[in-house]
């Protein structure tokens, strides 16, 4: 297991709709991603425990392109992943922000 | 099946099958995943936590009447049964013999109690099942829905056996020994575990339906569960009773189920014992023709 803490600087005004919103299940190739409203503006905070180790660049990048595709101040992602790949962790970020906002 | 639209119980996770499941947003958590009540003994193993540990309960209504529910994920550790997970199934259920709704939910998806956690995990097992003894002796029902990835096996399979009523769909397979287990234990003249035809024959729903263990037979459909729940909560609760009679009149129920079905090597031999017309014909059957057999022979 690995554990991984990512800062980023982020876009939006924070207005989501729910407190909290979760997306996906701790399943072989798959994983949790939970999305929560929190009082941090331009700022989001992401908390990755992971099975597949020594991976950190890449998750990087997927949460930098998620970063780039939703408004992602005032949240904080907390995940547990059980060796998704980068397709279904994009998928499951997206998923899980959604499901915030609507 | 003409269905067009299916909303499978089985493909569902268990958060999005309470969705479905319940009044349109109804549905309040108790210790919801912001809380991350992780398990403490998974680390150790070097397993990834859920935030919810697989069980997902809290209260929901169904058509306006409040009901306690407890989820199973089935995805995450085959819906074992660890310490945080069955604590919070034990928690609802005391909570109902104290608070009295109008019925507790449970969507069972569970292989059994989890490896990882097996002490904690069996005696989690033992104060289920007490706890939902003392939910039902104090008048509520307590309500099992199977049908999804893993089944009901292991501890949970006794469990599900506790309850007042059991609604499930084909996938919904019951026992406690799974067919891997036995195959190991007993070897493959016993059963094939690989004979997956026969490993649903047997433990699928259509069959203990047919046996009085399934109390009623869905389709695979999120909805018909909900009408087969709603329709369930309109009869009349019953009455538990811890008296000798009725205990024994159970016991006569299962040594006479041995008696006739005991030396069957395949599911389709009790049907056909049972009068069934064309046993061979039961596992394409709709749930509507299955529950109308039956309905034919009592």
């Amino acid at each position: 297991m690995e554990h991984l803490e990512f800062d980023l600087e982020a876009n939006g005004d924070g207005s989501h709709k729910h407190p909290y919103a979760v997306a996906g299940v701790v399943a072989s190739s798959d994983l949790e991603v939970m999305v929560e409203r929190v009082d941090t503006p331009k700022k989001c905070k992401v908390i990755v425990d992971t099975a597949a180790e020594g991976f950190r660049e890449i998750w990087k990048s997927v949460l930098d392109d998620c970063n780039r595709r939703h408004s992602l101040a005032g949240t904080r992602i907390s995940v547990n992943d059980y060796a998704a790949s980068p397709s279904t962790v994009s998928l499951r970020l997206s998923q899980a922000i959604e499901s915030l906002i609507e | 099946m003409k269905r067009i639209r299916r909303r499978s119980f089985f493909d569902a996770s268990a958060r999005r099958r309470i969705e479905h499941l319940f009044d349109a947003g109804s549905f309040r958590e108790f210790l919801p995943p912001t809380r991350k009540r992780v398990s403490p003994h998974l680390r150790h193993f070097n397993v990834p936590c859920s935030f919810d540990d697989g069980a997902i309960v809290g209260e929901a209504t169904l058509d306006g009447k409040r009901v306690l529910v407890f989820a199973q994920e089935g995805r995450f550790l085959g819906g074992a049964l660890g310490e945080v997970h069955a604590s919070k199934i034990v928690g609802l259920l005391k909570r109902a013999a104290h608070d009295k709704p109008a019925a507790v939910v449970g969507l069972l998806d569970s292989g059994g109690v989890r490896l990882q956690e097996a002490n904690v995990g069996e005696i989690g097992a033992t104060e289920i099942i007490r706890s939902a003894f003392d939910a039902r002796a104090a008048g509520v029902r307590v309500v099992g829905l199977v049908g999804g990835v893993c089944g009901c096996f292991g501890g949970m399979g006794i469990i599900s056996c506790c309850l007042d009523a059991l609604i499930a769909s084909e996938h919904g397979r019951v026992g406690v020994s799974g067919p891997e287990v036995i195959e190991t234990n007993v070897g493959v003249q016993e059963f094939d575990s690989r004979d997956k035809a026969l490993v649903w024959r047997t433990t699928g729903a259509k069959n203990r339906y047919l046996l009085g263990i399934v109390t009623k037979l869905v389709e695979d459909h999120i909805p018909d569960y909900r009408a087969a729940l709603a329709e369930y909560l309109k009869s009349p609760a019953p009455s538990p009773s811890t008296d000798l009679a009725p205990l024994e009149a159970a016991v006569g129920v299962l040594r006479q189920r041995l008696d006739s079905f005991g030396q069957a090597r395949d599911a389709r031999e009790i049907w056909k014992a049972m009068g069934i017309a064309e046993p061979n014909q039961v596992p394409d059957m709709t749930a509507a023709e299955v529950s109308a057999l039956k309905g034919a022979r009592s």
